[in-house]
């Protein structure tokens, strides 16, 4: 009886999640119909002329696209790997302090990051990066010429990177240290009798432990592989590194709400989405296969 | 962005020019006041003609018997104006004197603080069809609303309504500013002037001339080596090589900003986003034009040496380093006294800002585009049942921006800063007469030589007092400073015989621009950024002209042609 209860308590939890994915999700996917429109704004959606695949075709051919399709794969997939490699290194090595004040406070500065906007943090990191920022202040004490980080091709894609996984990490972190935390302690004792050094447990306990955390993690992942995180991109981005930054959504964004090109907007915003269904439901069989966890 | 806001606020405050019976070129007439109003005709604004109140007629200052509310979209950068007891952009006096003038009353259905957020979002209102009744659109959009149906014809209206002052204004530029807010005969929005003469010229720091022995440079080569003085001696003298040549800005050229490259460009014949005839008679986009490569390499070389500040695409604001008196030359209107200079000579009492007509090409000529006399358009939402009070509104503002109504001058008088920021009247549309910067100064200018104000109007006045304020103690107020050298150093500049104009044979869009234009031009300036910049070989180019032809360019080339050809 009482479980019947909690089931439909549980249900009721889900409800305000439903109705958000309803309004922004479900009911905008009709107005993708404009990226097949010669798009008039001002004209209902059932009055505008029909263009057939017009916008994709003038789409293909700019030259900025196929840029900025790259752009947001590379830095994408780089994000995934990093922010894949770096907290689990990070919670491994945590691990291994006995002190659990220093514990507790590590843990706790290296993830108040992901709870900052990239508002502000970017605003901070245009500041350290600037000409005359402390990053040149101190490369000029080496007798560096001063450069613009975040006017540099060279660098952008790195900084967007690495301050991501900076920004990141910390929190990423805590999965895997409760992972951690659920190893069986016997395990341990059974590995030392047998002779394992600090490093051998990691190796043949620790890491096989959280192994299926993060394969299900990495394989969830995949369908992240086209946000590039607008957010942050947006906000750290000028015309002079468009060609290295200049992610889908960024463009999307400019051609969309601030050229007013919806029409042409939406058909590469529609195409990302197609993409992504894609990696989608291959992630999904990947975690089929290797964790046991499926969504769909 | 915010001081720029301010001063773009200001200087229109100061171009604004009340008719003056006295010009004959300014032949604008007053609307006196009919009856039901008190008199207006202060004592220096003769009226030039008599709108006698023709009862058939509605009175264009009359007042509603009914009243009307009026919701607009508002673009106004609130961070700059201290109010006065709790006064808003929503209630302040301005919208309270239009109330009690017109019954009519101005509500802000919405306010954002930039324009570039007032594009976002009067466009996703558009798309959405949720408007208030009157708002300020871009051509585009206007085309696109006039598709959709959207806004009331206002012929009638504005035939009815408008005053006489403001249809002078219109007139005053014949067809070009009113046919391009006509279709099929109709009047579909009330569009703003541009006031000309705003291209950039060189501004010099005379007394860093002065300290290494320079003359003002007339040329790209002589700028290029004074330039280089300044940079080399660290002209500043704070002791660290902070100094710079010449500021830019990321959208490389233009008018009524600062910063532009213009006159470098200029001087290889070079314009900017115009449509001209090459040497074969055909109709040319300039910025694919060979003399535009020249320009660009010149400009990549000026860049290369340090010359052009290296973080110019990145800077916020190109005035700041103008502020902090890191350059000796800037390009700007002949208002930048008012913004960036007062800041500079702020915080350098020695500095000697000195305007100049240069650089000149190989003939001694001072080659810069024209301006698009109008780019923004008021419009009226379909349904909205009082267009003429729209028209009306409009009128008051004026009445109260160029102080012909002696009441409305009072409003603020306590308060100057307030004062000054006439966007807080209803509209941001700026409607005067074309060639009024230069009108303007002559005026005064005579006046001064006269010795003898009488004849000024009462802004003019504040001139004439500044100049000789300016000129007993200069520089002691920075405001008096940029008020005396904009309106008597720069401005005098604005009708100098070096100056040749190059003729834009089309502003406006067509069909496919309106699709295409924005990328075309997104294209245009990042290929351009990084030729400067050298992050591209300049030959790249000949591929940017490929590439520009290949994704609509040509096409809008075509179109821009039977257009011209009056098809």
């Amino acid at each position: 009886m009482t479980s019947k209860k909690w089931l439909l308590n549980y249900h009721l939890m889900l409800l305000p999640g439903i109705l958000l994915l309803i309004i922004f999700s479900t009911v905008p996917l009709f107005g993708t119909v404009i990226a097949f429109q010669d798009f008039i704004p001002g004209i209902p959606i059932f009055k505008q002329t029909w263009s057939g695949l017009d916008n994709f075709k003038f789409m293909l051919q700019l030259p900025d696209s196929r840029q900025v399709f790259i752009n947001t794969i590379t830095i994408a997939s780089m994000k995934i790997v990093l922010g894949m490699i770096i907290p689990v290194t990070f919670a491994l090595l945590l691990n291994e302090i006995r002190k659990r004040a220093f514990k507790r406070i590590v843990q706790t500065i290296v993830y108040l990051p992901h709870f900052m906007s990239w508002v502000i943090l970017s605003g901070i990191l245009i500041a350290m990066l600037s000409i005359d920022g402390i990053v040149n202040q101190i490369t000029h004490l080496f007798h560096a010429e001063p450069v613009m980080f975040l006017a540099n091709n060279h660098y952008f894609r790195q900084i967007i990177i690495w301050s991501d996984v900076l920004k990141e990490f910390g929190f990423s972190a805590i999965v895997y240290m409760a992972a951690l935390a659920g190893i069986n302690p016997s395990l341990y004792e059974a590995a030392e009798i047998d002779g394992a050094t600090r490093f051998g447990k990691l190796l043949h306990v620790t890491l096989p432990g959280i192994l299926p955390t993060i394969v299900l993690l990495s394989t969830l992942s995949l369908g992240n592989i086209l946000n590039a995180g607008f957010d942050q991109v947006f906000n750290l981005y000028n015309p002079l590194v468009y060609s290295s930054g200049d992610i889908i959504d960024t463009y999307v964004y400019r051609m969309g709400l601030v050229d007013q090109q919806y029409g042409l907007a939406t058909s590469v915003g529609l195409l990302k989405s197609v993409i992504a269904i894609i990696l989608i439901t291959i992630s999904n069989k990947l975690a089929d296969k290797f964790a046991n966890y499926r969504i769909f | 962005m915010k001081k720029k806001l301010a001063a773009m606020g200001l200087i229109s405050l100061t171009l604004v020019v009340s008719a003056c019976g006295n010009n004959s070129s300014n032949n604008t007439s007053n609307a006196t006041t009919n009856a039901g109003n008190k008199s207006s005709n202060n004592s220096t604004n003769q009226a030039a003609t008599n709108t006698s109140a023709d009862a058939a007629k509605p009175d264009p200052l009359g007042k509603f018997d009914q009243p009307v509310v009026l919701n607009i979209a508002k673009v106004i950068n609130t961070k700059s104006i201290t109010f006065p007891n709790g006064d808003s952009v929503d209630n302040n006096e301005f919208y309270r004197w239009i109330e009690k003038k017109l019954n009519v009353q101005v509500k802000n259905a919405w306010q954002v603080e930039t324009p570039d957020a007032y594009d976002q979002k009067i466009g996703v209102s558009i798309a959405s069809r949720d408007l208030p009744d009157a708002f300020i659109v871009n051509e585009q959009q206007l085309k696109q609303l006039v598709q959709a149906d959207l806004i009331e014809d206002l012929s009638q209206a504005y035939k009815d309504n408008a005053s006489d002052l403001i249809k002078g204004y219109y007139d005053s530029y014949g067809d070009r500013v009113l046919g391009r807010a006509t279709f099929d005969g109709k009047l579909m929005g009330l569009p703003n002037t541009s006031i000309g003469q705003q291209y950039n010229i060189m501004w010099v720091r005379q007394d860093w001339l002065d300290k290494y022995g320079l003359k003002a440079p007339t040329t790209v080569d002589e700028l290029i080596s004074v330039a280089k003085t300044f940079i080399d001696k660290d002209a500043d003298g704070k002791g660290k090589h902070d100094t710079l040549g010449i500021s830019g800005v990321p959208s490389l050229a233009g008018w009524n900003n600062y910063g532009g490259f213009d006159p470098i460009m200029g001087a290889y014949h070079a314009t900017f986003d115009q449509w001209v005839k090459d040497a074969n008679g055909n109709v040319v986009y300039s910025s694919t034009l060979p003399e535009m490569k020249a320009a660009l390499g010149k400009l990549h070389e000026m860049y290369d040496q340090g010359i052009i500040d290296k973080q110019f695409a990145i800077r916020k604001d190109a005035g700041e380093v103008v502020a902090n008196n890191q350059v000796g030359i800037a390009f700007g209107p002949w208002w930048i006294p008012y913004y960036p200079l007062n800041d500079s000579v702020k915080n350098d009492p020695k500095a000697e800002w000195k305007p100049y007509i240069a650089p000149l090409d190989g003939e001694g000529k001072f080659y810069t585009g024209d301006q698009d006399p109008t780019n923004q358009f008021l419009v009226v939402k379909k349904g909205y049942e009082h267009p003429d009070a729209v028209v009306r509104v409009l009128n008051e503002e004026y009445q109260g921006i160029r102080k012909i109504d002696p009441e409305a001058a009072q409003l603020y008088a306590d308060h100057q800063d307030v004062q000054q920021h006439w966007e807080l009247w209803p509209y941001t549309l700026q409607v005067g007469p074309e060639t009024t910067v230069y009108d303007t100064h002559v005026q005064a200018q005579d006046a001064v030589d006269a010795k003898d104000d009488s004849k000024l109007d009462s802004e003019l006045k504040g001139w004439y007092k500044d100049y000789f304020t300016n000129q007993a103690n200069p520089k002691k107020d920075v405001a008096v400073w940029a008020n005396a050298t904009a309106r008597f150093e720069g401005a005098a500049l604005m009708n100098d015989s070096k100056v040749v104009l190059s003729h834009n044979l089309f502003f406006g869009k067509t069909k496919s621009m309106q699709t295409k234009w924005s990328i075309l031009q997104k294209l245009e300036n990042e290929t351009f950024l990084k030729i400067i910049m050298g992050e591209q070989p300049l030959d790249s180019f000949d591929k940017f002209v490929d590439q520009w032809n290949m994704l609509g360019g040509k096409q809008i080339t075509k179109e821009v042609t039977d257009e011209i050809n009056g098809k």
